[in-house]
């Protein structure tokens, strides 16, 4: 797609943070795809591979513990990542940027399992049972914990991020959509600074289950999050700076398959996790 | 960034009160309640029996009363806008969405198999299959983006589809929200929370922002879409230029996941970034649409935002909420659309149900009764869970020189 207008800043990467099934870091991924180590592991009750990223350290990264109860596993890998692309920030985050892009559908582990099962009567769901029995066992923070910008919120609250956002949902597409919003708005001057990328976290039952339902049961699927953060170039600690050009549609691109054999096909985030690999990449 | 003026060229909506943007509003401007007893399930035992239907609209679940809510509001868009002589690569689509909850019947059938469903169900439900809807159906080929950030959704969803005509990206944008919650998990899911009005004997009167006896939320359902093109390349066409997209603004609290601050700092923020992006001063603003939620927590946190920024100016505030209940996704559009008739027909809807105004909300309210007042420039705030708050400013065509 063409550009009229050039935007009035250029925009450089300062910070990179990143968590996949190959650990903690950008060294430790760089070097699972250099080498081509696969680190895909087998999943209890799971047919095939998958990209498990583990258990994640969160001490020392929260700044508000009372909110932990509220965190989805996505908020987890999307907090560690941004902790680590902002290590070495020291500036104000009263106007700085969130922008995100968030797998297909609200990662629904499976709590309401219990208030589902007890809803049942005769095979059937029943409306009245949900009413009563249900809703007693539903898990009250439920709706919240899975709105698809929670993931963002918790960032926003953790770190202090006041400037503007943006959650985008869907494939691939969504990662860079949500880059590029955060470009614009680092060039634009919007904002000092963004962080911006994506988290993908499909590897539980829930996710699992709607992987096989699209057919790709036979494509490992892992679960990650990279963020990056954004300054117009110039700042200190450049690391490369993000052209401007291309704009996916809304097809997916499979710009990064190369990866699904070493972490595993982590939907939005495909699009963004070459970028550690050295690629290049137009948004 | 060109500095051009993005102009709205079609404005489509159905919602609880009204089948399209005429009745829409007419029915907010004469204060008619579309808040009744819920029809699309046994509500009875539920906590919460009634919100805001659309009547016309029965389809089986969530999914195809989104595609039905589409079909409705895009179809008068378009044929306001008339048909965009630009290439497919540059009209754009960005909506404000969320996933649809499966039908109950369906639900059943996984968890008795364990097993999963439909391909074509997971695609349909997905928070994105609106925004591919809109795209497949007016054949664009051009950026496609879904904002799913709860209640700031399709506000944020104009606003980027600004910002994007702005940048010179595409030629033209649709951009709107749709939203379909009116089930029996959602209103398990949100009573629970203890967002929703309970006031079940009186359901017309439930929804009653910055009153001192409101209680909550009224959960709706409904869409709202409008098309965005360049001043120049509309007039060339000929086309009738409805309003002037002229500024937007987001912000984040950073405060608490279900809480707004109650100084309304974020939400001033986005404020002043709206007032900001489109030059204006805080007394050009002649009537704000609020977010007025009728919850206790939101609506004095918003009046503290708005005092805030206009200080000894006091714009003239209501809250449409009152009448239509919240639509969360698509809220911020249809709200948006609200604007654009205000500033076309100098007439301010009111906030119903305000008998007894809270002290903690003290703003200039149109109270109950609509106003006739020339409105040069009108904001809508859209405030959503997790702390995204988003304003939109809609100019009244040609009230700015320059």
């Amino acid at each position: 797609m063409s550009v009229d207008s050039p935007l009035p800043l250029r925009v450089a990467v300062t910070g990179i943070g990143v968590v996949s099934a190959a650990g903690r870091g950008v060294e430790a991924n760089r070097k699972a795809f250099a080498e081509g180590t696969s680190c895909l592991t087998p999943e209890e009750g799971v047919v095939g591979l998958v990209g498990h990223a583990g258990k994640q350290q969160l001490k020392g990264i929260l700044t508000r513990r009372r909110d932990k109860k509220l965190f989805s596993r996505a908020a987890e890998l999307l907090l560690v990542a941004a902790h680590d692309a902002l290590d070495g920030w020291e500036g104000e985050l009263e106007e700085a940027g969130l922008f995100f892009s968030v797998r297909r559908e609200p990662p629904d582990t499976g709590e309401a399992d219990l208030a589902i099962a007890a809803s049942f009567a005769d095979g059937d769901l029943s409306v009245p049972l949900l009413a009563t029995v249900g809703r007693e066992l539903y898990p009250p923070l439920l709706s919240l914990k899975t709105l698809p910008n929670m993931a963002l919120a918790h960032v926003a609250i953790q770190f202090g991020f006041c400037g503007p956002t943006g959650v985008t949902a869907g494939g691939p597409n969504a990662g860079l959509c949500a880059v590029r919003e955060g470009v614009a708005a680092v060039a634009e001057g919007r904002a000092p600074m963004a962080l911006v990328g994506g988290v993908e976290s499909g590897v539980d039952g829930v996710g699992l289950r709607d992987w096989a339902r699209l057919g790709h049961a036979d494509t490992p699927i892992g679960e990650a999050s990279i963020v990056l953060r954004l300054e117009p170039v110039g700042a200190s600690g450049t690391k490369f700076e993000l052209l401007r050009g291309a704009i996916p549609t809304e097809h997916p691109i499979d710009v990064s398959r190369r990866h699904w054999p070493i972490v595993g096909h982590c939907g939005c985030v495909d699009s963004i996790l070459p970028l550690i690999n050295g690629e290049s990449l137009k948004i | 960034m060109s500095t051009e003026r993005v102009v709205i060229t079609g404005v489509g909506a159905v919602t609880p009160v009204g089948r399209d943007v005429h009745h829409t509003w007419r029915s907010v401007v004469d204060g008619v309640s579309g808040i009744t007893p819920i029809t699309r399930f046994d509500a009875t035992g539920f906590p919460v029996t009634f919100a805001a239907e659309i009547d016309s609209v029965r389809g089986e679940d969530e999914a195809s009363i989104r595609e039905e809510l589409i079909d409705l509001a895009l179809a008068e868009a378009l044929e306001m806008s008339g048909d965009l002589p630009y290439s497919p690569d540059r009209i754009g689509v960005c909506l404000g969405a969320e996933a649809a909850r499966p039908a109950l019947d369906l639900l059943a059938r996984e968890y008795r198999s364990n097993s999963s469903g439909e391909v074509s169900e997971f695609v349909r439900n997905a928070a994105d299959a609106p925004a591919r809807s809109v795209a497949r159906r007016i054949g664009s080929e051009g950026p496609c983006t879904t904002v799913s950030t709860a209640c700031t959704s399709s506000s944020q969803a104009v606003g980027e589809g600004l910002l994007r005509m702005r940048r010179g990206e595409v030629d033209a944008m649709v951009v709107g929200g749709v939203d379909a919650l009116v089930g029996p998990l959602m209103v398990t899911g949100f009573s629970l929370l203890g967002a929703l009005s309970t006031r079940n004997n009186e359901p017309s009167k439930a929804s009653r922002p910055f009153d001192v006896d409101r209680d909550g939320f009224v959960l709706g359902e409904g869409a709202g879409f409008l098309v965005l093109e360049r001043e120049s390349a509309a007039l060339a066409r000929g086309a009738e230029i409805l309003a002037e997209l002229s500024g937007f603004g987001c912000s984040c609290n950073a405060w608490r996941i279900t809480d707004s601050p109650p100084d309304g700092r974020g939400a001033a923020q986005a404020i002043k970034a709206a007032l900001e992006d489109a030059g204006l001063e805080p007394s050009d603003i002649g009537y704000i649409n609020a977010h007025g939620t009728s919850t206790p927590m939101n609506d004095p946190s918003e009046s503290r935002a708005i005092n805030r920024v206009f200080g000894e100016h006091r714009p003239y505030v209501s809250s449409t909420k009152s009448s239509m209940g919240h639509l969360v996704a698509a809220c911020g559009a249809v709200e948006a659309v609200i604007c654009v008739q205000v500033v076309r027909h100098g007439v301010l809807p009111p906030t119903i149900n305000l008998d007894n105004i809270d002290p903690d909300c003290d703003l200039n309210h149109v109270q109950n009764i609509s106003k006739s007042f020339a409105c040069e420039h009108a904001l809508t705030n859209a405030f959503g869970f997790g702390g995204s708050n988003g304003s939109l400013i809609i100019s009244r065509w040609n009230s700015r020189v320059g």
